[in-house]
């Protein structure tokens, strides 16, 4: 089983997010650089089917230079090889993105063979715009489910579920199918030692993208109005208690 | 929360261990009134204690660090948050099994265990080793891994329980206010707070606070690398925080320490890499603490292997993940040294900085008996942050220093090694004729000093034969046989030494008198033009300094003291001087350039280009005059560290290379050669057993164990004065001596020569300690060439004291044999002082 998961190098931000000076970026100097959650989900998912199925997991990203680093740790998490469409231009919109994906997606397939599974994040943490895996399946003309949380493949065909507000979607997909995949799926690994040194010498493709000129601008981002969250201190102590009694009863826990 | 108040006798900013500990001792000792603020939440501000891999090994190769370390270890041990798990240093190189054998020597230096073990012996203490990859190991019992969270809290709560301290923390510091050089004020985020006192405990922050009141801490904080393995299978059955040995890859720069059923591994191998204090995030901008920082896995890629190779079943699985990795801030300074002590800009304003968790305790108690009785039970003048000169203050300064330092932290460091960086800062009018005479350089107090030239590379023929040479190239490492050449060619015919890297202060003022008086042990309500030898004591009669004074005018004195202890001996004076402004001190250390003639020849060399008399009667010895030397003013003043007839002539910075010009040339028909401070800072004094701050001398010694009290004492008052007077009338301790070696052979062969440092141990071997529980080791080591031997000195109590005594030595796990030479102060070489007449 060829699988493909793509992933998307963003900064590990904590509470409080500091932009660039000209709003386009999110300040990331003193951060250190992740990819979602969702797709390390997607990541796990690749090495366990592939080491029940056998065949091969491709990890891509498109990026800086510096996304390498985001492919090598989930080579050392345990995908093979690794596919690095390289730009230095930041704030690429989806379409531009799902271009170049597919396009690259193509030409990897006319020489080595379809993927089965083409999967990734059901959105990415910086952006969010849920986009990319559906303009990639569509491109592809492959059958595509966004955010799934279970997948199991038997033969030619992927068990697809898919939890909503009204219970449980489940979907029965041929193969070859783009699948985007929600955070909890499964519970990623950490880099291993052992595949951390490994993952230096697993290759990595380097291709040269361009972004062209479909799809939507982006401007810059714009903090929303910070919230007065004033917290008041009750006390401490027991002689809190009472204190905390007239809260709870205020907002009628309590009666 | 209780209000915040706008009123504290003394506010400590920083809730780390190193705050809280100080809280604990400021209330212990009688402080009320107290406010701890911190900008982070509680228990865990998010400073570098929270992420402390916190075990301690106690040994250290300096004593002061080690005493510091050991009072720790008994504070968290009182607190139940200690547990001793042991530790050992691995080697896998031959120079690294020689650096552990120099380790056991320290150990047993300052008391404490250690063994040379066996690989195989390491293995069943850690089962997990990689057996084949060292050659041996130090095992040391006593390494202990503390809870310094716990700790803080337990510091912090009988403080605030004793009403003595108000806790405030998410308060940060917004700016302080001085007024006449005094704190005033703090502005902080809940409100004005106005303190007597206010110490910066801030750790990696530490000098960002600082600056705000105009003040500066030399310390830049550094990124040490750590990262969390498991799930252990091994430690499956683990049921507490540690059970096994803390393991030190020394040769790897590493550590593997349990952590529960995982393993940290820490580094100190990667590059050097530094982060500004205004660079470090805040709380809400960080994803895990401000000072643990984004983990740079290529940084450590290389440290991996050697982890995996070291513990390959361990680390080496499918199944051993990195779970957590952090790059961790930590504090370092240029010295490798905590800053303690008040800041020298803002009187009030105390640093409480680069204290790491092995020492936070120790370092909490020593700053606050500081503060609240002036002196501390252990020595700080290692730790004082008054030791940095304004040169050395700069924040470009601490990060080419500690950048060259980061990866020495496990490394094997020679005493004498030579920085690389932060050089040619400081170099007197001589330099580069030194330069043209292949001066080696040594750095002091920031000044380029020759140490040897190898100009006199054609005495080695000379003297051959008397050169004492060093076989063992550790030995032998930063220093040269022409040091000795020079040595015998300055007691055949003379020598001259650049010492313009002394600090020089003239103090002047309608009360000058009383103010000298108060000041030093000797009597100084002398005649003008004589010189004075003194100490000066602490409030308790340990030493402080060892100086000299000259009388100037009725009205003046000049003060010489060493390049090493010039800035903090001008905070000592300077903090003394008379409120109402009838003493002043001026600072001429840099207006000043000196040079030493010393030697048979000297008094005629000087003589054949000075009109003045310099006969005995006309300019005696510990005087001082003006002479017009060729065509220059010069202020002489005839005294003597290496043991001959001389001068030390001062002269105006910019006339300084005149003068050298003058003296090389009229010493060329008298034999007289420039020599190094090799000479007049090892053989020449150490052949005279002259006392050396921070080595002989120290707060932990009184001047009577070092045999500088005088026959009397002055009627005048003194500071120590009653501790001093305590100290005359008591048994002694133990007294310093010069002791020299009998027998240099060691078991190879080779012809060995002690450093400094070394235990002295009885003649079958024991340690030796004194009444007040102190050990006996080397205080200074270096050849006496004149003499032929090599000379030691220690402090023995008094069953050891004697001349005669047969004693041992031990260095890298060899004991050789030594004789106490003198008890006291007399000389080794010309006992009567006969040359200097």
């Amino acid at each position: 089983m060829n699988i493909l998961v793509c992933i998307k190098q963003i900064p590990d931000v904590g509470g409080k997010i500091k932009l660039s000076e000209d709003g386009r970026d999110i300040d990331s100097t003193n951060l250190g650089l992740t990819i979602s959650p969702h797709e390390e989900c997607a990541v796990e998912q690749a090495i366990q089917l592939v080491k029940a199925e056998g065949g091969s997991a491709t990890v891509l990203t498109l990026g800086i230079a510096d996304s390498e680093n985001q492919l090598r740790d989930s080579l050392a998490r345990g995908m093979n090889k690794g596919v690095l469409l390289h730009t230095e231009i930041s704030n690429w919109n989806a379409n531009q993105i799902a271009h170049a994906i597919t396009d690259t997606i193509k030409k990897m397939e006319t020489d080595n063979g379809s993927f089965d599974l083409i999967l990734f994040g059901s959105e990415s943490a910086d952006r969010g715009n849920a986009q990319v895996g559906i303009l990639v399946a569509h491109a592809l003309d492959r059958p595509s489910v966004n955010g799934i949380n279970g997948l199991e493949i038997a033969g030619n065909i992927a068990l697809i579920k898919r939890d909503s507000d009204e219970g449980t979607e489940n979907y029965e997909l041929d193969l070859p199918a783009v699948l985007s995949v929600k955070d909890g799926m499964n519970l990623p690994r950490f880099p291993s030692l052992k595949g951390t040194v490994m993952a230096k010498k697993k290759p990595i493709q380097f291709i040269e993208v361009q972004p062209d000129d479909t799809g939507i601008g982006f401007l810059k981002f714009e903090p929303t109005p910070e919230q007065s969250k004033q917290a008041v201190i009750l006390g401490t102590g027991p002689e809190a208690a009472a204190d905390v009694v007239q809260v709870l009863k205020k907002l009628e826990l309590l009666r | 929360m209780e209000k915040f108040p706008s009123k504290a006798k003394c506010v400590i900013i920083g809730a780390g261990i190193v705050g809280n500990s100080i809280v604990y001792h400021l209330s212990k000792l009688g402080w009320k009134d107290l406010v701890m603020i911190d900008t982070g939440p509680l228990p865990n501000p998010g400073g570098s204690t929270g992420h402390a891999s916190n075990f301690i090994f106690p040994v250290d190769h300096g004593k002061v660090m080690t005493e510091i370390t050991l009072d720790s270890l008994r504070q968290y041990k009182e607190l139940g948050v200690l547990r001793e798990c042991g530790g050992m240093e691995l080697a896998r190189t031959e120079a690294r099994m020689d650096e552990l054998k120099r380790r056991v020597a320290s150990a047993k230096s300052w008391g404490i265990e250690a063994e040379m073990v066996t690989p195989s012996r390491a293995k069943s203490l850690f089962p997990w080793l990689q057996e084949d990859l060292i050659l041996g190991a130090c095992w040391f019992p006593t390494v202990a891994v503390v809870d310094s969270l716990r700790a803080g809290t337990l510091m912090r709560e009988p403080a605030q329980q004793s009403d003595a301290l108000k806790v405030f923390p998410n308060t940060e510091v917004l700016d302080m206010t001085v007024a006449a050089g005094r704190i005033k004020l703090l502005k902080t985020s809940r409100g004005d707070i106005e303190a007597d006192y206010v110490v910066i405990a801030c750790g990696v922050w530490s000098p960002k606070l600082a600056r705000m009141a105009g003040a500066t801490i030399p310390l830049i904080p550094m990124v040490h690398q750590m990262i969390d393995v498991g799930p252990i299978t091994a430690f499956e059955a683990t049921e507490t925080e540690i059970e096994y040995p803390i393991i030190r890859d020394m040769c790897a720069l590493m550590y593997e320490r349990q952590a529960g059923r995982n393993i940290e591994v820490g580094s100190y191998a990667h590059r050097p890499i530094v982060h500004r204090p205004d660079d470090i995030p805040s709380i809400e901008e960080s994803k895990l603490s401000p000072t643990e920082l984004p983990f740079t896995l290529a940084d450590f890629e290389p440290q991996l292997e050697d982890a995996m190779e070291l513990l390959p079943e361990m680390l080496g699985g499918d199944d051993s993940e990195i779970q957590y990795s952090i790059n961790g801030l930590i504090s370092m300074t240029p010295d490798g040294m905590p800053v303690l002590g008040e800041t020298e800009e803002v009187k009030g304003l105390w640093s409480a900085s680069a204290i790491w968790i092995k020492e936070g305790p120790g370092a909490g108690r020593m700053l606050a008996e500081w503060m609240v009785n002036g002196v501390s039970e252990i020595d700080n003048h290692e730790l004082d942050i008054s030791r940095f000169y304004p040169y050395a203050r700069t924040e470009n300064y601490s990060i080419v220093r500690c950048s060259e330092a980061f990866n020495k932290m496990y490394g094997i460091v020679h005493p004498a090694e030579q920085w690389e960086s932060g050089r040619n800062m400081r170099t007197t009018p001589f330099y580069e004729k030194q330069k043209d005479l292949g001066a080696v350089f040594f750095q002091a107090a920031g000044w380029e000093r020759p140490h040897w030239y190898e100009s006199n590379k054609p005495l080695l023929e000379k003297y051959e034969g008397q050169l004492m040479p060093r076989e063992n190239e550790w030995d032998a490492r930063w220093w040269s046989p022409i040091i000795n050449a020079e040595h015998l060619a300055l007691r055949e015919s003379g020598a001259l030494c650049d010492l313009s890297a002394f600090a020089q202060f003239e103090i002047k003022g309608t009360n000058v008198v009383d103010y000298v008086q108060k000041m030093a042990l000797a009597e100084m309500d002398v005649d003008i033009g004589k010189a004075v030898y003194t100490t000066l004591l602490d409030q308790k009669g340990g030493m402080k300094s060892d100086l000299t004074v000259i009388r100037t005018a009725h009205d003046t004195f000049r003060i010489i003291t060493g390049g090493a202890d010039g800035n903090r001996d001008k905070k000592w004076f300077t903090d003394h001087l008379p409120s109402d402004g009838t003493v002043q001190l001026a600072d001429l250390s840099s207006a000043v350039s000196t040079i030493g003639i010393w030697g048979p020849n000297a008094r005629n060399c000087l003589q054949s280009i000075c009109s003045g008399d310099l006969g005995n009667d006309a300019f005696p010895f510990a005087s001082a005059q003006m002479l017009d030397i060729a065509e220059l003013p010069v202020w002489a003043l005839r005294i003597s560290y290496v043991g001959e007839m001389g001068w030390e002539l001062h002269v105006p910075t910019e006339c300084g290379r005149y003068l050298w010009d003058i003296l090389a040339e009229a010493g060329k028909p008298f034999g007289i050669i420039p020599c190094g401070i090799g000479v007049y800072g090892t053989t020449g004094r150490i052949e005279k057993s002259y006392r050396l701050y921070g080595a002989e001398l120290d707060s932990s010694f009184s001047p009577v164990e070092c045999d500088l009290a005088r026959r009397s004492v002055k009627e005048a008052d003194f500071i120590g004065k009653e501790a001093y007077l305590f100290e005359r009338e008591a048994e002694t301790a133990a007294t310093l001596c010069s002791l020299t070696v009998d027998d240099h052979r060691s078991r190879n062969g080779q012809q060995r020569y002690m450093l400094g440092g070394e235990p002295v141990l009885t003649a079958d071997g024991k340690e030796i300690k004194d009444r007040k529980g102190r050990r006996s080791y080397v205080t200074s080591a270096g050849n006496a060439p004149s003499l032929g031997k090599h000379v030691l000195m220690a402090y023995l109590p008094p069953e050891y004291a004697e001349a005669g005594q047969q004693l041992k030595v031990e260095y890298f796990c060899e004991q050789y044999p030594v004789t106490v030479g003198v008890v006291g102060s007399t000389p080794l070489f010309d006992p009567k002082n006969e040359r200097m007449r």
